[in-house]
Order: C-alpha cells, then structure tokens, then sequence
C-alpha cells in the first residue's frame, strides 16, 4: 500500500502508519478513547484558564465585603446603590462616552472619506501611501510616542482638554479605519456610482447616496472598533487629563480609595463591572448583526 | 407578460423636468467622476490629524531626545541640546538595559511563544468540537480580550492576591506578583491576548480548502501530519502577520504599569513603563524621548523584519 | 429624443492600449442601434464615452447636435442601464425608479407619484415596496429600464442588459425590450456580445473589432452581405464555409468543383485571381443527383441542432457544411452534392478580407489584412471561427 502525497515515514508521534485502521484491533480502540479524554481533559484546563480569572468580576459587585477571593456570602446589591450615589463614578462613565463617541464621529467621517477617495481615484504614489500609512500606524504607538505626545497637546493648549485625547486618539486609529473602509469601499460594484453619475449626481451626493449606506457595514465596524478602543484606553487620558472632572472611567477608578487609605473593593469591583458590560454587549450585538468578520480586530 | 401599454401619461410628462434643465452643471469639478482636487480634499481631514498627531510626534521626538528637557524646573522653559548625552546615558544605564531585557522576556515569552502557540492550538483543536463547547470555550477566550485593560489589571491583582482565587486553588499563599512578578505578567499576557490570535489563525484556517484535509485524511493522514503537511504551510503568511501585531503590541504594552507599576524593584520594567516614569515621575522629558526613539527604531525594525519576510514568502 | 454622433473617437488606455481608434458612428433619432463584437472590441469603451463614464483621449461626442465631448455624464440627457442594472440595495423599487428625480430635486410625493406610474406601465406596480435583492432578475431589469424612463433621458443606453438573465427569460425581456423601444422611440444604444439579440432588436447595428468598426448597416444587410470576412465569421449561428477559389475565365474553381461568379461581381473578377468564396451552411442545399455548381461530396459529420442538421461533407478537395431540414435523414457515408445558393455566395480578396462588389471592389479596404489561414493542398480554407464571441 503506498500512501501518496503524505510523506508518512516522518511522522512525529509515531501514531500514524501505513497499514489500514482495521489491522490494529481493540488496543487502537482503547488509545483513541484515551487521547480523546486527554483533549477533554486539557479542553476543561483551559477553559478554567480563562475563566478563573473573571470570575471575582461577577461575584465581588454582589458582596456585602469583598476582598481578592470569590465568593457569596452576604449577597447585596448596596454596592451598585453607591456606585449610582458616587458622583465622580456616573461622570467618569459619562466622560468615557463623549471621548468615545467624539473619536467614533472624527475616526468614521474622515476614514470614509479618504478610503472612498483612495478606492476610487488612481492617485500618484496611492500603494506607497497606503503602506507607510499601515507602517505608520503599527510603529508609532501612543506608549513610544508618549513624550513628544504630551509636549505637543501642551504646546497647543490642548492639555487637560477632551479635544487634545480625541484628536490624538482619532490620529491613531485612522489608518486601519482607512484601510479596513477602503476594503469595504472597494467591494462596491462601480456601476452603483456610475448609474448615479449619468443622473447627474454630485461626488458627495454619490457618497450620500450610493457609497455610504452600501458601506454601512464597515461604518459600524469602524464605529464600534474606534468606541471600543476609546472606551478602554488608559495611557492617552492617564497623560493628558489631569483635573477629575474630566477623566474618564479607566483613569477615575484609580481614586477609589476608602477613608483609611485603602482601595475601595466595593466601589471598584461594581465600578469595573458596570465599565465592562457596554464593551460586552457590543461585542455580542456586532457578533450577532454582523457576524465576526475579521478586520485585524476589536481591541480594547 | 405586460407589455408598455401607454407608458407615460401626458400629465407626467409636465411633472417631471426633462433630463438637461434640472441635471447639475461644471461647478468647478471634473467632467470624468471624482477629481483629483475633490479627491485630495476628501483626503485631507485624514492626513492633517495624522500628519500632525502621528507623524509629527514620531519625528519630533528625535529632536527632543536630544535636548535635557524637563517636566519642571529651568530646564523645562528652557531646553537646550546636549547632543548624545541621553543615548550614551541610557546605553550605560543599568536600569535600561534591564528595561530591555525584561521586555524581550516578556515580548518572546507571553507574545511569540505564549499567544501565537495557544491560539494556534485553539483555533486547530476548536474546529472538531461541539459547536456548544467551541462557542463556550471562544466566547471565554475572547471577553478576556475585550475587557478594559484597568478591569483586567484589578481581576490579576485580585486573581494572583494570597487571598485570591490562586490561593483557593494552590493553597500556599505566595503573593505570586511580588516573588514571580514578570513570570505572572508573563501569564497575564497570555491570558490577556490569545484571542487574536486565535481568531486570526481561525480565520485563515478557513481559508484552506476542505478537499486538501480531506485527500490527506483518505491518504490515512494523522492530524499531526495534517497540521504539518497541510494547515502549517497554508498559514504561514497568516503566522507572520500575527506575529508582526502581537510582537508589536506586547512591545508596546502599557498594561503592566496596571499590575505592578514596573516593580518590584524593577523586575517588570518593561520599555514603555520605564519612559513613562522616567518622562513623568522623573521629569526627564528629555531623557524619556530618547528612550521613546529607541522604541520607535524598534517598532520599526520588527515591522521591517516581518514584513520583509512576508515579502519573500508571495 | 436626439441623434448620437461620434466623431474621429480615440481611447487609449494607460499602457497604449487603443480601445476606440478614430471611431465615427452616427446614430439617427429614435433609432435602436446595436453595437456587437467580440468581448474587448471596444463596444462598451465606446458605449461608456457617449455615456461620459469615460474620458476620450481624442475626437468628439455630439448628442441632439450639441457637443458633449466635456460634459459630465448628468448634463447630456442620457440613461444608462447597466448589465448588473446598479439597483441600490438599500433603497426601495421605488426609490430606486424615483432616483433620478431626486437628484433633480424633484419633491418627493410628486416623484414617487412619478415611479409608481412608470412602474405601474411596466408591470411593476406590485413590487414597490420591496427592496431589489427581493425580485428576479426579470423584474430588476425592469426596475433598471423604469428608472432610466423616469429621467425623461433623450438618448439610451444598455450596456448587455440581458446577459444576467436566463434564457427562457431573455427571450421575454426582449419582446419586452424591442416594444418598450417602439413605444418610447427613444433614441437607444445596445451594446451585446449576442448577435441574435442584436438581430432581433436592432433597427441598424454595427461589428466592431478591436476599436474599429468593421461594417454598420440593418441587421439583414449585414448578416447577408458582410462587408469583410471578419464580419462573415462572426455573424451566423452556424460557422460560415469559406473555400479557397480561383478565377478561371467565367467561373469559380473550388477544388476539383466549378461554380458560377455571382452577378455584380465579374467586374472585380479577373481571370487567375485568387479568391475567398463564402456560404453560409444554411445557404447551401443538399441533393441526391447531380447539380451544375454544386459540390460532390460524402457525408463525414452529421450535427443535430434541433429542427436542422449541419451535415459536413467532403469530397473534390473541398469541406463544405450544409444545414438542411432533419426530415432529410442524412447518413454518413452518403454520397451528396452540396448546392450553395447563388444568390447567397459572397467573395472575398483573401489578403485584405473584403468583399468584392464588382466596380465598387475599387474603394480601398481601411482596414489592415485579415490573417487567413490558408491550406493551399486541399482548396479548403476551413471555417472561420464564426460566433468567437465571448
């Protein structure tokens, strides 16, 4: 019996080889139960791996007094009552909605136009833009870039201002915006604009019109995709906003101290869990519209 | 089948402007579609706040990191150059070169090895599951991607305390973050980050086609011989570029400052904790940009590296 | 309604390939005009530059007498129904038909009124509502031609609008279509690779190949008296016979065969020149005895294409086809004598390609040699690769 294509004398684990399964009996039965439950058994381990780890996040909100260990013992829902009673907590959430939704509008209004823009017209010198955008994008993160980050906001008094967060930011989600729209924007068939055009439509009316609700998709994969990043990011708000009344909810939760000088558990683990359900419950509603289609990812 | 039966009543007709009176004319834009001038204005909102937020930081800090800045004092009003003082300081600095290497550690170990094997392993193995189990076991993986970083780094703290779940589990009460501190970082990134991994290698399983496993699998092929022979070569492109992001990423993580501010004693320093201290807590903006280059000639030189070998691959 | 003319039109795409080359047509009002040709022949270049889609490199668009060389595909009073038709997802049927009125800034109840009456004529009345991914491809078609009525477009243009359907269905859209035409007697431009559509649409047509076009004229002129032989080729269900031929003082000698010049072409005939004799299959008969200008052959291929046979004959050195009625029961191994129609046989200068005409034959062919393959052993030139279109 040859076995073509399969170069089977290089197995590595010894399990395959040539002579048919019907040859080896009742001991081949017997392994293929056990390194089924050996999978199993590593399958339980990693999801215990993941979960473990959440699992304070969904029990600590609802105790009386928690500490670092999981588990009910006085089940309460006063910490959520304190939570809504703590003014800095509802304006830090808050905070992190307008940051969100400002770098949302900037990130999908100016990545849409320049992805159509790019999709449509040959420009000179087009790829190479395009692949020092990517290369731009990927190696000026905001943790390199934090010194001359923070001295250009101060430089343009934009310290301590949501406008200096936003347009930094925007800044850095905008070439993979552009990038994942243009692929959008590409898959439109051109005659949708063509057939516009000999009715006489203008290039925004076209955008309007024919572009946008065609690429509507891609608008709310941007659109989550920028709110998401936002919404968790720490380092560009930690750096830039100072005054408490501005800073959003992944700044705020480092003042949750008690009275004696402790971290408030109560407070931060309502606080951390109320933070996180938005970024869930999108992720599930764009799972569940959408599908998951990947786009180099939702990162928060 | 209808026919056009009397088309166009004569009422409509009136009701409608013909196709030259109402039809928009010139104003300026080209005759052919989209301009050039209308497309570059389309183009500028995006490379103006690029330009100037990305771009320009990225060069800027070139020049800064050649002048004693500083947060406060004299110096911080008046900066002038000092020439390489701030890169041969750092190249002497013990703390750096420790910085740096607690990086690559943590880059190689959580990132390279850790990430990219597990969610290699997960998006194989989790194709022959129960659709159940695989959604289950996907959905756990990726939430631990979506949560906000703070909430991640309170869940660790809590997770690793002597108090913590560890402890319940173990049951010998280490402190884990303050005796195995890059080791639980370490741990934490992977944990942190394999969701991407996993979905992009899932992703570009996909993409093989079914007939390639299945003429294998008549050849009697094994999976391991499958993974090797077939899925292996078909996602070595994908391999590289989650390697490229994921290299990227954990290089320029900022999560760990979360977990353990850099300590104990420096032993989680990783590159950007140590700029940022020594930028802020420090004041030494000067000193902290040079260090900020450095990671930016890293950051290129990985991306440069993965992508050449892309390159070569198509 | 207005005329189309195209004058002296040139495209040349980046790379120096020449799409259109010094192109004129003149297309009358009210007419439907055809333009057909093998895939990459320039039609749709030539379609999309009346339309403004695309930038002439030279050479003028005039549309209603007016030059619209420079203006923008929404100031030249056209329609355009695409071969996808370009329905917008999103919109309803009829938003969709009601489109070109909203760019006009036309309010919207007069406008919808507008769409559900052009759409009522059309048979569309039921589908308003619905989106264009919920109808066939039928009905799209349909919704693209109402919008095109709705902006009240002086000139047409459809660029394969039936390709997308199904058979049984482009048979329909076409009756559709040709009396749709002849109500609205708008000016319409058709571009198709199908020659049957074209046929059977077309007031006039043209063939083009490779940016130029090879003869214009009504569709019956230019399926029997093809200009060269690159439009004998091309037109005709069934390849055209093309036999290798030399004069010889008052007939045509094919083979070991000898026919008759046909009438009007003496002229041009002088003895010992060599020639190109073409008949279509379905221009050639067959008989049991002998005839005078037929050809002895046997019968080596019988094709069954429904209603007819093509039988392929052999014999004298000659490979002729004939299509003849299935009543006639042809046999291989028979022995048949093949009658082309006088009437019907055309003759061709196998260097240049075109036909001769007698003292017309004069005018000089524009066009560069047809390459023919030729096979001097037998007297058989084959069949051109008639229908190579794609």
């Amino acid at each position: 019996m040859t076995v073509i294509g399969i170069p089977v004398e290089h197995s590595g684990d010894g399990q395959l080889d040539v002579a048919p399964p019907s040859n080896r009996g009742k001991p081949e039965w017997a392994r293929a139960v056990a390194v089924r439950s050996i999978w199993y058994v590593l399958g339980v381990v990693v999801a215990a791996f993941f979960a473990l780890p959440m699992l304070w996040l969904v029990t600590a909100p609802f105790e009386a007094h928690p500490g670092f260990d999981v588990g009910l013992s006085h089940l309460t829902l006063s910490n959520f009552v304190d939570v809504f009673h703590n003014p800095n907590a509802l304006s830090s959430l808050y905070n992190s909605l307008i940051l969100s939704l400002l770098t949302m509008l900037i990130v999908v209004g100016a990545s849409a136009l320049a992805a159509y823009a790019l999709s449509r017209v040959n420009l000179p010198g087009r790829d190479v833009m395009l692949y020092v955008l990517l290369l731009l994008s990927s190696v000026v993160s905001g943790t390199a870039a934090m010194v001359p980050l923070f001295l250009l906001v101060f430089d343009m008094h934009l310290i301590n201002t949501d406008a200096g967060v936003v347009l930094v930011l925007a800044a850095g989600l905008l070439p993979a915006g552009i990038f994942i729209l243009k692929d959008f924007m590409d898959s439109i068939p051109r005659s949708y604009e063509e057939s516009a055009r000999v009715f006489g439509a203008s290039p925004l009316r076209m955008l309007w019109d024919v572009v946008g609700p065609s690429v509507r998709p891609g608008l709310a994969v941007i659109g989550v995709w920028a709110v998401v990043n936002v919404w968790g990011n720490f380092l560009i708000p930690f750096i830039l906003l100072r005054s408490p009344g501005l800073t959003p909810a992944a700044v705020e939760i480092y003042s949750f101290y008690t009275s004696g000088g402790q971290a408030n558990l109560r407070l931060i683990s309502t606080f951390s869990l109320l933070y996180t359900l938005p970024v869930v419950v999108i992720y599930l509603l764009v799972q569940r519209r959408y599908g998951f289609r990947f786009y180099g990812g939702i990162k928060g | 089948m209808r026919t056009a039966g009397s088309l166009l009543g004569e009422d409509l007709a009136e009701a409608i402007p013909s196709g030259d009176e109402g039809a928009p004319r010139g104003r300026g834009r080209s005759t052919f579609g989209l301009s050039r001038w209308a497309a570059t204005g389309f183009l500028t909102p995006s490379i103006v706040l690029i330009g100037v937020f990305l771009a320009f930081p990225a060069i800027w800090t070139l020049y800064l990191g050649i002048t004693n800045y500083t947060l406060f004092g004299f110096t911080a009003a008046h900066p002038h150059i000092v020439g390489t003082q701030n890169y041969s300081h750092a190249v002497s600095n013990p703390e750096f070169l420790n910085s740096l290497r607690v990086t690559v550690v943590y880059v190689l170990s959580s990132a390279v090895i850790g990430q990219c094997v597990l969610g290699f392993a997960l998006a194989w193995k989790l194709r022959d599951w129960h659709s159940w189990v695989r959604q289950a076991l996907e959905g756990l993986v990726i939430v631990a991607w979506i949560v906000p970083s703070v909430v991640v780094a309170f869940l660790w703290i809590a997770y690793l305390d002597p108090t913590g779940t560890v402890d319940r589990i173990g049951g010998v009460g280490i402190n884990w973050l303050l005796h195995y501190p890059l080791q639980s970082l370490v741990v934490f990134n992977v944990w942190r980050g394999t969701a991407f991994s996993m979905m992009l290698f899932a992703a570009a399983m996909q993409t093989v086609p079914p007939s390639y496993l299945e003429t294998a699998r008549l050849a009697g092929a094994s999976g391991w011989a499958q993974l090797r022979d077939i899925i292996l070569p078909s996602t070595k492109g994908h391999i590289l570029t989650d390697l490229l992001l994921i290299t990227l990423w954990t290089f320029n993580d900022f999560t760990p400052y979360l977990l353990t501010q850099g300590g104990p004693i420096h032993q989680t320093d990783v590159l950007g904790v140590y700029v940022y201290q020594q930028a802020f807590n420090v004041g030494a903006m000067g000193y902290g940009a040079a260090i900020s280059t450095i990671m930016l000639v890293i950051n290129l030189l990985i991306a440069v590296v993965y992508l050449r070998l892309l390159r070569r691959r198509t | 309604m207005a005329d189309v003319a195209v004058e002296a039109l040139t495209k040349e795409f980046a790379g120096g390939v020449k799409a259109l080359d010094q192109l004129d047509l003149a297309v009358e009002e009210g007419e439907f005009f055809a333009l057909l040709g093998p895939s990459g022949c320039g039609k749709t270049t030539l379609l999309r530059s009346i339309a403004g889609l695309e930038r002439p490199t030279s050479g003028k668009v005039l549309i209603g007498g007016r030059d619209v060389t420079r203006t923008p595909p929404g100031g030249r009073g056209i329609a355009m129904v695409f071969q996808d038709y370009a329905l917008l997802p999103h919109m309803t049927v009829a938003d969709n038909i009601a489109y070109p009125l909203k760019i006009r800034h036309v309010p919207k109840a007069q406008r919808l009124e507008a769409a559900s009456r052009t759409a009522a004529s059309l048979g569309l009345d039921q589908y308003l509502k619905r989106r264009p991914a919920e109808l066939s491809g039928g009905q799209q078609q349909r919704v693209a031609l109402a919008r095109a009525i709705t902006s009240r477009a002086k000139v047409f243009l459809l660029d394969e609008p039936l390709s997308n359907l199904d058979a049984q269905l482009r048979m329909e859209a076409r009756i559709f279509l040709k009396r749709l035409q002849q109500e609205l007697a708008v000016t319409t431009i058709y571009v198709t690779h199908d020659q049957s559509e074209a046929l059977a649409l077309a007031d006039r047509m043209a063939v083009m190949e490779r940016g130029v076009i090879r003869q214009v004229g009504p569709p019956v002129e230019v399926y029997l008296r093809p200009d060269n032989l690159f439009v004998a080729g091309f037109m005709g269900a069934t390849p055209i016979n093309l036999l290798e031929a030399k004069v010889d003082t008052g007939v045509l000698r094919v083979g070991d065969n000898r026919i008759g010049i046909p009438s009007g072409t003496q002229a041009g005939l002088s003895s010992g020149r060599q020639v190109t004799v073409a008949v279509r299959p379905e221009h050639v008969s067959l008989s049991d005895a002998a005839q005078t200008g037929g050809f002895e052959g046997s019968v080596v291929l019988v094709e069954h294409l429904g209603d007819d046979d093509l039988v392929t004959l052999e014999g004298g050195g000659v490979t002729i086809r004939a299509k003849v009625n299935i009543d006639d029961a042809v046999q291989l191994g028979d022995l048949r004598w093949a009658v082309p129609n006088p009437e019907r046989v055309l003759v061709f200068d196998p260097s240049t390609g075109e036909r001769i005409r007698g003292q017309n034959a004069a005018a000089p062919p524009r066009v560069a040699p047809h390459a023919l393959a030729k096979d001097a052993g037998t007297g058989a030139i084959g069949t051109a690769a008639g229908g190579a279109g794609g």
